[in-house]
C-alpha cells in the first residue's frame, strides 16, 4: 500500500457497482481545445469546469486524453529538426513590409501619393506603354518612307539624251 | 465545436507580442512565432505517435498543425483566447488532437488492420464508453475523484494536481462520496429485499 493512500476495499467495490452500468456514448463532440487547455491551466469558471469533470469522470476515454495532455505538458519542449522550422516558416510568402502609419492614420500626402494614387500608378504604367507602342510604330513608318527607292520620273523632251533625238531626224 | 472567429487582436496576443503583427500578415513574426512553438508542437506529436509506432510521421503532422494554424486567414489562431489559457498549452492540446486524427485516418486507410501495431488500434477505443451515475448522486468532482483514485490508481495527491484543487479536498470529497454512494446502494439493496 502506497503511502498517503485513502483507498478502500469498500470503497473499490462501491464505485465498481456505480460504474457498472455502461452504455454507449452519446453523439457528443470532443471539447474544444481552448476548454481542455483552459482546465489545464485551472483557467476556468466554477461552472465550465463542473460540466467538464462530469464528462471526465464519465467518459474514460476523454479522461485518458486529458492525462496524455497533462504528461505531454509536463515534459515540455523537444528540440524539432531544422527541416521542419525551415518549411513551416515557408507556409507564409514575405510579403513588402508593412506601413507604420501614427495613431490618426497616414498623412494627407501619403494619403495623395501613397492610398489614392497607388491604383492610378499601375493604369498610368500601361497607358506610358501603350503611348510608347503608337510611338515606335509611327517612327517606323516615318523611317520607312524616307527608305522608299521606288522613284518616278516624268520624261519631258529636255530629259531625253541628244543622240536619241537626232537619230529620230536621221 | 468552432472557434470563435472574430476577436479582437488583444484577446489573442496576451502576453506575446508577436501575435499582433502576425495576424495582420506580417511574415517576420510568422517565422518567430513557428521558431519559438515548434518545439512544444514537436513534443506533443511526437509523444503521441511513439507509442504507435509512427513517430517517423511526426514532421508531416508538424506541418499539418503550422498549414491548420495559419490556413483562412489563421482562423484557428484567432479562436485562441489568452486570457483563458497560455499559448503553450493551447497549442499542446491542437498538436495532441492533429496527431490523434492523423493516427484515426492511418487506421481508416488501412485495409489488413491485423497488420497493425496493437497500439495504433489502442488509439481510440472502437467502443467508446461512459460511465452512468445516478443523477444527483454525485457532484461531478466528487465522480471523477473516485475515477481517478480507483480506476486510475492514483493517490489524493495526483488526483488533487489533476483536478487543481488541494490533497485535503480530495480526501473530504472521496470521504463524503462513499457516504453517497453507501447509502444509494444500502437503499437500492433493501427496496430489493422488499
Amino acid at each position: 500500500m502506497r503511502e498517503d493512500d485513502i483507498r478502500t476495499k469498500e470503497g473499490a467495490a462501491l464505485w465498481r457497482q456505480t460504474r457498472q452500468g455502461w452504455s454507449p456514448l452519446r453523439d457528443d463532440e470532443a471539447p474544444e481545445a481552448l476548454l481542455l487547455a483552459a482546465y489545464l491551466d485551472g483557467r476556468l469558471a466554477e461552472d465550465e469546469a463542473a460540466r467538464l469533470e462530469a464528462r471526465l469522470a464519465g467518459e474514460p476515454a476523454l479522461l485518458e486524453e486529458l492525462l496524455a495532455l497533462r504528461e505531454s505538458l509536463a515534459a515540455g519542449a523537444e528540440a524539432p529538426p531544422a527541416a521542419v522550422v525551415t518549411r513551416a516558416q515557408g507556409l507564409r510568402r514575405r510579403t513588402p513590409a508593412l506601413r507604420a502609419f501614427g495613431a490618426d492614420g497616414p498623412s494627407w500626402r501619403e494619403r495623395l501619393f501613397g492610398f489614392s494614387l497607388r491604383p492610378a500608378v499601375s493604369a498610368l504604367a500601361g497607358l506610358a506603354l501603350l503611348v510608347a507602342c503608337a510611338g515606335a510604330f509611327e517612327l517606323g513608318r516615318y523611317q520607312a518612307g524616307q527608305l522608299d527607292t521606288t522613284q518616278t520620273v516624268e520624261a519631258g523632251d529636255s530629259d531625253v539624251p541628244v543622240d536619241l533625238l537626232m537619230s529620230g531626224l536621221l | 465545436m468552432s472557434f470563435a472567429v472574430t476577436v479582437e487582436s488583444s484577446r489573442v496576443s496576451g502576453g506575446d507580442s508577436d501575435l499582433e503583427p502576425l495576424l495582420a500578415g506580417d511574415k517576420a513574426a510568422w517565422d518567430r512565432f513557428v521558431a519559438r512553438y515548434a518545439g512544444v508542437i514537436f513534443a506533443a506529436v511526437r509523444r503521441r505517435l511513439v507509442p504507435a509506432g509512427r513517430v517517423a510521421d511526426a514532421e508531416d503532422v508538424v506541418q499539418d498543425v503550422f498549414v491548420k494554424i495559419c490556413q483562412n486567414d489563421f482562423r484557428l489562431l484567432r479562436g485562441y483566447d489568452a486570457a483563458r489559457a497560455r499559448i503553450t498549452t493551447w497549442l499542446t492540446v491542437v498538436a495532441n488532437s492533429a496527431a490523434v486524427d492523423h493516427l484515426r485516418r492511418l487506421r481508416r486507410r488501412t485495409e489488413d488492420i491485423e497488420a497493425q501495431p496493437e497500439s495504433v488500434l489502442a488509439v481510440d477505443p472502437v467502443v467508446r464508453e461512459e460511465v452512468k451515475i445516478p443523477a444527483g448522486m454525485l457532484s461531478p468532482r466528487q465522480a471523477l475523484v473516485l475515477e481517478l483514485l480507483y480506476q486510475r490508481d492514483m493517490t489524493p495527491g495526483e488526483a488533487a494536481e489533476v483536478i487543481g484543487i488541494d490533497p485535503q479536498t480530495v480526501r473530504s470529497m472521496h470521504h463524503k462520496a462513499l457516504v453517497k454512494l453507501r447509502a444509494h446502494f444500502q437503499a437500492e439493496m433493501r427496496e430489493e429485499e422488499d
